[in-house]
C-alpha cells in the first residue's frame, strides 16, 4: 500500500542493508572467538592451541550463522515478492 | 573517488605515525570525554559521579545521548498531540509518520511478520534513538554516542534480551532451544550444532554493536584525518582539496547515519523474526 | 567501506596512549546508557507509539474502508447504469417496432385507399359514360322521333297543300335515310 516511487540509492540500500550487515557479523565471530581462545590460553597456558581452535571455530559457526541468515533473508525477500 | 579518499587517509594515518605524535588530537574529537568542549568558547566540565565503589560519571556522549532523549520526547509528544487535533498529519507530523511507516512496513513487517506488533513499540525507539544519536554528531560541537562501544554494547544487550525473550514466550523455554537446531541432522552433530547456535545468539548482537560502533567512529576519524593533512603537509595550500573532501565525506554520514540506524533496526528485527518463528 | 573501517581501526590503535582507546568499555556509560535507553522507551511507548501507531492503523482502517464502500458504490453505479442501458436499448427496440408497424400500416391503408379511390373513379368513369351513352341514345332517339315528327308533319303539309303523294313520299324516305346514314 506504501510502496512509492522511492530514490533509487535509496532503494538499493534498502535491499542490500541487510546483507552489508552480515559480513561484519561473519568477521566478528571469529574475532570473538579468537579472543575467546586468547583469554582462555592465557588462563591456562595452553598458547596457542585454543586460540587456535576457537578461531577456527569462530570461522565455521560465522560462516553457518552466515548462511543460515542469508537464507532466512531471501525466504524473506521472496515472500515479499510474492505478495506484491 | 573512493580510491582518492582511501590514498589520502591512508597517507593521512602513515603521516600521523610517522611523525612521532600519536593520533590523539583525533580522537580525541571521537572519544568520549569528562567535559563538554565548546572552545574558543570555554569548556563545561561535568560532574564525576562514583557509587557503589562504580565510576558512573557523566561523560559527554551520556549528555548528547539525553540531548537525543531529550529531542525525541519533544517531537513525538509534539508529533502525538497533533494527532489527537486531527486524523490528517501536517508539516512535522507528517514527516515523522513516513518515517515511523516506514519502520513499520519496511523493516518490522515483513522481517517479523504475523505478530510483529509487540515488537514495534522497541524497534521504533531503537531506531530513532540510533538515528538521533548518529546525527547529533554531524553538528558541530556535537558527539556521536554511538560513536561509543559502551552505548552499542547497550543497545545490543537490549536487542540480545529482546530476541532470545521473544522467541521464549513464542515457543517455550524448551521449544525454542529445540528450535535452534536444523532438522535431520545426524545426532552426533547435536552437541557441535548447538555450540555453534548458542555462539550464533551471541555473535549476532556482537556484531550489531561493532558495526555501529565501528561505522560511527570511522566517519569521523576520516573527517579528522582529511582536515589533519593541512597541518600534517604544512601547507595551506591542501585546504581546499581536505575540506573538499570533508564536506564530501559529512555529506556520506548523513547517509551513514541513516544507514546504520536502518541497519542495526532491520537486523535487530530479522534475528527476531527468527527467534519466534522459527524453521518447522 | 570495508577498507575505510581498516583505516579507522589503524587509528584507533595507534591513538591508543594516553588518551584512552575508543574500545575501552566503560561501566558508567554502560549504565546510563541503560537508564537513558529504559526511560526513552517507556516514555516514548506511552506517549508516542501507542496514540501514533492507533491513529494509523485507525486511518488506515478508515481509508481502507471508504476505498471498499467506493469501490462497491462504483460497482452498483455500474449495475445500475448497465440496466438503464439495457432498459433503454429495450425501449427504443420497442419504439421501432411500434414505429415499424405504424408505418407498415398506414402503408398498406394507403394502398388500400388508393385502390378504392382508384376502383372508385373507374366506376364513375364508367358510371358517367354508360350515362353519357345512354343519353346520347336517348337524345338520339328524341331526335329521331321529333325528325319523323317532323317530317311527319312536312308531309302532311305538302300532302294537304300538294296532293303529289307518292313522289313526295318517296322523296322523304330517301331524306331520312339520309340523315340516318350521316
Amino acid at each position: 500500500m506504501y510502496r512509492k516511487t522511492k530514490n533509487n540509492l535509496f532503494q538499493t540500500y534498502r535491499d542490500i542493508g541487510p546483507y552489508l550487515g552480515l559480513g561484519t557479523q561473519l568477521a566478528a565471530t571469529i574475532v570473538l572467538m579468537f579472543f575467546l581462545g586468547n583469554w582462555l590460553d592465557e588462563k591456562y597456558g595452553l598458547y596457542p592451541v585454543l586460540t587456535i581452535l576457537f578461531s577456527f571455530l569462530g570461522g565455521a559457526a560465522g560462516l553457518y550463522n552466515f548462511i543460515k541468515t542469508t537464507l532466512e533473508l531471501n525466504r524473506k525477500k521472496k515472500s515479499e515478492k510474492h505478495k506484491e | 573517488m573512493a580510491y582518492n579518499v582511501e590514498e589520502v587517509i591512508a597517507d593521512s594515518v602513515h603521516n600521523a605515525a610517522q611523525g612521532g605524535n600519536d593520533a590523539g588530537w583525533m580522537m580525541h574529537h571521537v572519544l568520549d570525554a569528562r567535559e563538554l568542549d565548546f572552545s574558543p568558547f570555554g569548556v563545561v566540565h561535568l560532574p564525576e559521579i562514583h557509587l557503589f565503589g562504580m565510576d558512573i560519571s557523566i561523560t559527554k556522549h551520556v549528555v548528547f545521548m539525553w540531548l537525543a532523549a531529550i529531542i525525541l520526547i519533544l517531537i513525538f509528544s509534539a508529533v502525538a498531540k497533533s494527532y489527537k487535533k486531527s486524523i490528517v498529519p501536517k508539516g512535522l507530523a507528517n514527516f515523522v509518520e513516513i518515517l515511523v511507516v516506514f519502520v513499520r512496513d519496511e523493516i518490522v513487517k515483513p522481517t517479523i511478520g504475523s505478530g510483529y506488533e509487540k515488537f514495534l513499540p522497541y524497534l521504533l525507539t531503537v531506531f530513532f534513538f540510533i538515528l538521533t544519536c548518529n546525527f547529533l554528531g554531524l553538528f558541530p560541537y556535537g558527539s556521536t554516542a554511538t560513536s561509543n562501544i559502551s552505548v552499542t554494547a547497550t543497545l545490543a544487550t537490549f536487542s540480545f534480551f529482546v530476541i532470545q525473550i521473544g522467541g521464549i514466550i513464542k515457543n517455550g523455554f524448551i521449544g525454542y532451544f529445540k528450535g535452534l537446531m536444523p532438522h535431520g541432522i545426524p545426532l552426533w552433530l547435536l552437541p557441535i550444532m548447538f555450540v555453534v547456535e548458542i555462539l550464533g545468539l551471541f555473535t549476532k548482537p556482537f556484531a550489531l554493536a561493532v558495526r555501529l560502533f565501528a561505522n560511527m567512529t570511522a566517519g569521523h576519524v576520516v573527517i579528522m584525518a582529511l582536515i589533519g593533512l593541512i597541518f600534517i603537509l604544512k601547507s595551506y595550500a591542501v585546504a581546499p582539496v581536505s575540506i573538499g573532501f570533508a564536506l564530501f565525506i559529512n555529506l556520506l554520514e548523513v547517509l551513514v547515519a541513516l544507514i546504520q540506524a536502518y541497519i542495526f533496526t532491520i537486523l535487530s528485527s530479522l534475528f527476531i523474526g527468527m527467534a519466534v518463528h522459527q524453521e518447522h | 567501506m570495508a577498507s575505510i573501517l581498516n583505516y579507522a581501526l589503524l587509528a584507533l590503535s595507534s591513538g591508543g596512549e594516553g588518551s584512552g582507546s575508543p574500545l575501552d568499555i566503560n561501566p558508567g556509560v554502560i549504565i546510563w546508557t541503560t537508564i537513558t535507553f529504559i526511560f526513552l522507551f517507556l516514555v516514548l511507548k506511552k506517549m508516542a507509539w501507542k496514540p501514533i501507531l492507533n491513529s494509523l492503523n485507525e486511518r488506515e482502517n478508515f481509508i481502507r474502508d471508504s476505498l471498499e464502500k467506493a469501490e462497491k458504490a462504483r460497482k452498483e453505479a455500474e449495475e445500475l447504469y448497465e440496466k438503464n442501458k439495457q432498459n433503454l436499448a429495450r425501449a427504443e427496440e420497442e419504439a421501432q417496432k411500434i414505429i415499424d408497424q405504424g408505418r407498415e400500416y398506414a402503408e398498406n391503408l394507403k394502398k388500400q385507399i388508393l385502390e378504392e379511390s382508384k376502383a372508385e373513379a373507374k366506376k364513375l368513369i364508367q358510371d358517367a359514360s354508360a350515362e353519357i351513352e345512354r343519353k346520347n341514345q336517348e337524345a338520339f332517339n328524341n331526335l329521331k322521333t321529333q325528325i319523323a315528327e317532323i317530317a311527319v308533319g312536312a308531309a302532311e303539309k305538302i300532302i294537304r297543300e300538294k296532293l303529289d303523294e307518292e313522289a313526295n313520299a318517296r322523296l322523304v324516305e330517301k331524306y331520312i335515310e339520309d340523315i340516318t346514314k350521316g
